[in-house]
């Protein structure tokens, strides 16, 4: 346990690193580089004072050197500026983790539940009326757009009917919880639907196949009602692989989250990256795309331990 | 009397006509009947984005010449759907539109596809520690969020690798640009089900004699194994298709993928969330579009999967 562990980690380090190198230069190939940032907020800079700086801060390396410097540099904790926001990347990147995590924990929160009913409720009668019916919104959430079903969202609750704000995050810094949480029901909603087409489809084949097997068999022999044999003895076990399902889901619901951020207006990690990328805040947009295959590497790991603490036949 | 030998003639049957495997397959789906009417669906969406340059001839539009002075026009019988915030023809934009998405979706499933299936062969074919490797980065390339990896693919200065500025500007580059990059990021599911084919295949009698005998390891791959393996791959593809539309549509709206004034469901939705209060059907038209090609499609992969596989159940099909 302990050695697969060890290798698993070493193995996700190792990963982070490639990766690192990967989006160094791709990141190095989007357009334009920091020194004609300066440029267009100082129009006055000559092209000899341009290159000079270039050369102070090392743009005329080659791309092996520049991104050792890079790296010696983030692995002592400094991961430099912001060109965008003019602050330290980590004081740029603090709130907007929270705010994903606020996003994406919610979301878990209900789609998580609601996969686990809608799967179970379809394989009690495989090819029943309610199944088909599930089946269809499950493969219609899967087929949502969820920047299309954001913008009706808010047409509809926010504009019609004026339920709801179209914004993800209060405009005052001191605003009530209840009207934080009023902000947050669109953007959750919307994630909700993203996230659970798929987790259905898997609930239920999972279901399906749990409920044929013998022990299920057993409880309704001795008399059991179907909710107990459904929660206590069917539900328990096809939860298990749903561990992994949900870890690399993580990735997944995180693109979500990057539109859903964008469009809401909500300043979280998702949100930050494309700002980063659009305005070629290189610095943040690295340390930003890091962060989040970090998490999701992390999630990974995390679901492969949970994996074999819950399943007493499972051994690492 | 009885006969002796035990032999006894049986009224003969009458045999049921040779059925080819395709006709059988075809009848299967046919009898999945969201299946059939989303591919009733497709060829009339294919038709009517087909409609788009007739149309555009005969009403004498131009879908991409912009008119401030015809901004937001309700329908008329000029512009069928009324025009955009630009003045330019929503119908028109929309056949067009569709003809571009769905044509990425198409080529960049081919292309997908190939690149999935020499990975997912070569790992099962070869084995040992080339298996290994290509399996822990498919597994690594998995779980990562392709959105934003798409986007900073998608954000690249191809000058800086030498190439002219006109032509990283023309229509032609910036769509085979979008069918690269999505191949580039969400070829694992099949190169995960070609490499299960393979494995399935590769210890099987008949490659083994075909080794003995001497036959190279491509000759193997490309007689034995290929032909053996193209159902699910073939189902696999069908289901692809929708994912890509939507991951094109996503970085299209997000302004990274087929950029104005090219039209894409995806792009017209961009500004759609500025015209909310004013123009809220403009929002509507292009995601509905999407929705339905997107599930339409999906569904047809369901219908696939349920004929092609004998085992298969189907998951929307409703009798």
């Amino acid at each position: 346990m302990l050695q697969f562990s060890l290798k698993r980690l070493f193995q996700s380090i190792l990963v982070l690193i490639v990766m690192s190198f990967l989006l160094f230069v791709l990141i190095g190939l989007m357009p334009g580089d920091p020194i004609d940032n300066m440029f267009e907020g100082n129009p006055s800079l000559t092209p000899e004072l341009m290159a000079r700086m270039r050369e102070l801060y090392g743009f005329d390396q080659p791309l092996s050197l520049r991104y050792w410097h890079w790296f010696s540099a983030a692995v002592q904790g400094d991961l430099g500026y912001s060109t965008m926001y003019f602050r330290p990347v980590m004081a740029v990147l603090a709130p907007a983790v929270l705010q994903t995590a606020k996003l994406l924990g919610l979301t878990l929160l209900f789609s998580v539940p609601l996969a686990l009913l809608l799967g179970s409720l379809a394989a009690r009668r495989p090819n029943g009326v309610l199944d088909s019916a599930i089946g269809i919104f499950s493969f219609a959430a899967i087929s949502l757009p969820n920047f299309w079903v954001s913008l009706l969202f808010i047409i509809l609750f926010s504009v019609t009917l004026g339920w709801l704000p179209a914004s993800g995050v209060p405009m005052s810094n001191d605003a009530s919880f209840l009207e934080e949480a009023q902000h947050l029901v669109l953007p959750v909603a919307v994630l909700v639907m993203f996230h659970v087409g798929p987790l259905i489809r898997y609930v239920r084949a999972a279901m399906i196949e749990t409920l044929s097997a013998d022990f299920v068999r057993t409880a309704r022999a001795k008399g059991l009602d179907e909710r107990a044999v459904i929660v206590r003895h069917a539900l328990r076990n096809a939860l298990i692989p749903m561990v992994t399902v949900l870890a690399l889901s993580f990735g997944h619901l995180f693109s979500g989250a990057l539109v859903i951020e964008t469009i809401f207006g909500m300043l979280g990690m998702g949100k930050m990256i494309f700002d980063a990328i659009a305005n070629t805040d290189f610095n943040l947009a690295l340390i930003g795309l890091l962060l989040a295959i970090t998490v999701v590497l992390v999630s990974n790991l995390v679901a492969d331990l949970c994996y074999a603490l819950l399943d007493p036949r499972i051994t690492l | 009397m009885t006969d002796v030998s035990g032999h006894q003639e049986f009224p003969r049957m009458p045999l049921p006509a040779a059925q080819s495997i395709w006709q059988l397959r075809f009848d299967k789906f046919r009898s999945h009947r969201l299946a059939t009417l989303s591919l009733a669906f497709m060829a009339l969406l294919i038709v009517f984005c087909l409609l788009a340059w007739p149309l555009s001839l005969y009403l004498d539009i131009d879908p991409n010449k912009t008119n401030l002075l015809y901004r937001f026009q309700g329908p008329s019988s000029q512009h069928l759907l009324g025009t955009d915030d630009l003045g330019r023809d929503v119908l028109i934009r929309l056949m067009y539109g569709g003809q571009v998405s769905l044509a990425v979706g198409v080529f960049t499933t081919f292309l997908m596809s190939i690149i999935g299936i020499a990975i997912g062969v070569s790992a099962g074919f070869i084995g040992g520690r080339v298996d290994g490797f290509l399996m822990r980065v498919t597994d690594v390339l998995v779980a990562l969020p392709l959105i934003p990896l798409l986007i900073v693919l998608g954000s690249l200065d191809l000058t800086k690798l030498g190439m002219s500025n006109d032509q990283a500007a023309a229509p032609w580059f910036i769509f085979l640009r979008i069918v690269i990059i999505i191949s580039l990021v969400d070829w694992t599911t099949m190169a995960r089900i070609a490499r299960a084919g393979t494995i399935q295949m590769r210890d099987r009698d008949y490659v083994r004699a075909a080794q003995i005998s001497g036959a190279g390891r491509l000759y193997n791959v490309f007689i034995h194994v290929l032909p053996n393996i193209s159902t699910p791959i073939i189902v696999a593809a069908t289901l692809t298709i929708g994912r890509v539309i939507l991951l094109e549509s996503t970085l299209s709206f997000l302004g990274f993928g087929i950029v104005p004034p090219t039209p894409t469901w995806g792009n017209m939705l961009t500004n759609a969330q500025q015209l909310i209060t004013s123009a809220p059907l403009l929002a509507v038209y292009p995601g509905l579009l999407i929705f339905a090609t997107v599930m339409a499609v999906n569904f047809i992969g369901d219908g696939v999967r349920y004929a092609f596989d004998p085992r298969a159940e189907a998951e929307g099909k409703q009798d």
